[in-house]
């Protein structure tokens, strides 16, 4: 996307921020759930249809039709009664807790066929709504730990250094948030403060990437008072993830877009880990990105 | 506007803020970043940054330190509230160009308010699924910002 465009993106959320879908099938109280631990679990499936997977949770979901030419299938839980989102392939073992909203896409487009292939997750931390910093830390740092002992491996972008543990977390801190941190690093209480909303610690599991992330909320940040945190999973098939290399409005060809970004991305890892290499910063050799597709081997 | 002097205070004579610089930040991210999916990423950031702003700036002082939020709804018909209320959920209609647009908003139910994890998850969703239409959809979205860019200088509706 040129600047220009970019700057009128910048304009648009000046103006006016968010379309909501022309027609809504608002099922009324859909999602508002009663006592009924049928409502709280939903299972999510890459490649499922979204009418499909609305069949799956009469009454659960609701569907927002958007005029450019996708839906968004949307599930809302709310407290005391939170959302279970689980998926349904044992290759990729996921359970999310205290969920309060599922989103997903269907694509009314040229990848309609593809069904939903991804899922965002909105889920509280495991209390009402405040909660210690020191807590937030730790709770964390406990969900990441399940998420890699149940096989998913870590990732790092294929253009940013292979950096583990603190030299990782000071890179990010220094540079930029989207680099994302190492899961097996438990941050110190002092680093947790200073670990920005939306740093991402990135998985991949038999085709498909997870990103987990935490918003603190902003009006909470003493860091002797309670806070409150949300976090985010995005869970989505490699097409998808890979597709995202392609640029904006991504059409038919986008495989062919996406591969001649994705063969500059080595060269800028090169780069960057040559001048951390001067710094005497220790590369982490062991580290293996996720198998490419087989459109790009 | 009569509430403006009291609006102003509130907002500390829009004085640049933390999370206004956090937004300016990401845009030169963007400028030099050469990886496609970071810039998405990137743009998305940015769009929080900017939410993160105006909620905190702007809509939190105006909205949620202030008793009465009906009547705040009322205003926000003006092109300044309209800039400065993100959250509230806007549907467009393609009658716009017959100056017939109908802006519906949808205020947040009441515990979307008062609960700091719910309305971190309303302004997150709600910029993700724009995020995504503006990724995936990016000409016809182009299309009808473009317009409502035109239909804001209409008067006060």
């Amino acid at each position: 996307m040129t600047n220009l465009r970019f700057l009128l993106r910048i304009s648009a959320t000046a103006i006016v921020i968010f379309f909501a879908a022309c027609s809504s099938q608002n099922q009324d109280k859909a999602g508002t759930v009663k006592n009924n631990l049928a409502m709280q679990i939903v299972v999510i499936q890459f490649g499922e249809s979204g009418p499909k997977f609305a069949e799956r949770y009469p009454g659960l979901v609701r569907i927002q039709r958007h005029p450019a030419g996708l839906d968004f299938y949307k599930v809302n839980w709310e407290r005391p009664e939170l959302g279970i989102v689980k998926s349904a392939d044992k290759k990729h073992p996921l359970t999310i807790d205290n969920v309060i909203e599922l989103s997903t896409i269907q694509d009314n487009g040229p990848f309609v066929r593809e069904g939903l292939s991804e899922f965002f997750i909105y889920a509280g931390m495991n209390a009402p709504d405040l909660i210690s910093h020191d807590d937030a830390r730790l709770r964390t740092y406990a969900i990441l730990q399940t998420v890699l002992a149940a096989g998913w491996q870590q990732v790092i972008e294929r253009s940013e250094p292979r950096l583990k543990g603190k030299d990782r977390l000071n890179h990010t801190l220094a540079t930029s948030n989207l680099n994302g941190l190492d899961a097996r690093y438990l941050p110190t209480f002092e680093e947790w403060m200073r670990i920005e909303s939306r740093t991402p610690w990135t998985f991949y599991a038999n085709g498909i990437y997870l990103d987990v992330d935490f918003t603190r909320e902003r009006t909470l940040t003493d860091p002797q008072k309670l806070g409150s945190y949300l976090l985010t999973y995005r869970v989505k098939t490699e097409t998808a993830y890979f597709r995202e290399l392609s640029g904006p409005e991504p059409g038919e060809d986008w495989r062919a877009r996406a591969l001649v970004e994705l063969q500059k991305l080595p060269e800028l890892r090169q780069a960057a880990e040559a001048k951390l290499r001067a710094s005497s910063l220790e590369i982490d050799e062991s580290y293996r990105d996720p198998p490419l597709p087989d459109a790009f081997r | 506007m009569p509430w403006s002097a009291e609006a102003l205070v509130k907002i500390k004579n829009f004085a640049v803020s933390k999370e206004f610089k956090a937004g300016f930040a990401k845009l030169r991210e963007f400028e030099t970043q050469a990886n496609p999916r970071y810039r998405s990423q990137i743009q998305l950031q940015h769009l929080l940054a900017i939410a993160d702003h105006e909620q905190g700036v702007i809509l939190q002082p105006l909205i949620y330190d202030d008793t009465d939020f009906v009547w705040w709804l009322k205003q926000q018909r003006s092109l300044l509230v309209n800039w400065a209320s993100p959250a509230l959920e806007l549907v467009f209609t393609h009658a716009c160009a017959t100056g017939d647009s109908a802006l519906k908003s949808v205020a947040p139910a009441k515990t979307q308010l008062e609960s700091f994890t719910s309305r971190m998850i309303w302004i997150r969703s709600a910029a993700n699924d724009f995020h995504i239409l503006m990724q995936q959809k990016t000409s016809f979205m182009e299309g009808q910002i473009s317009t409502i860019a035109g239909c804001s200088k209409l008067a006060d509706r």
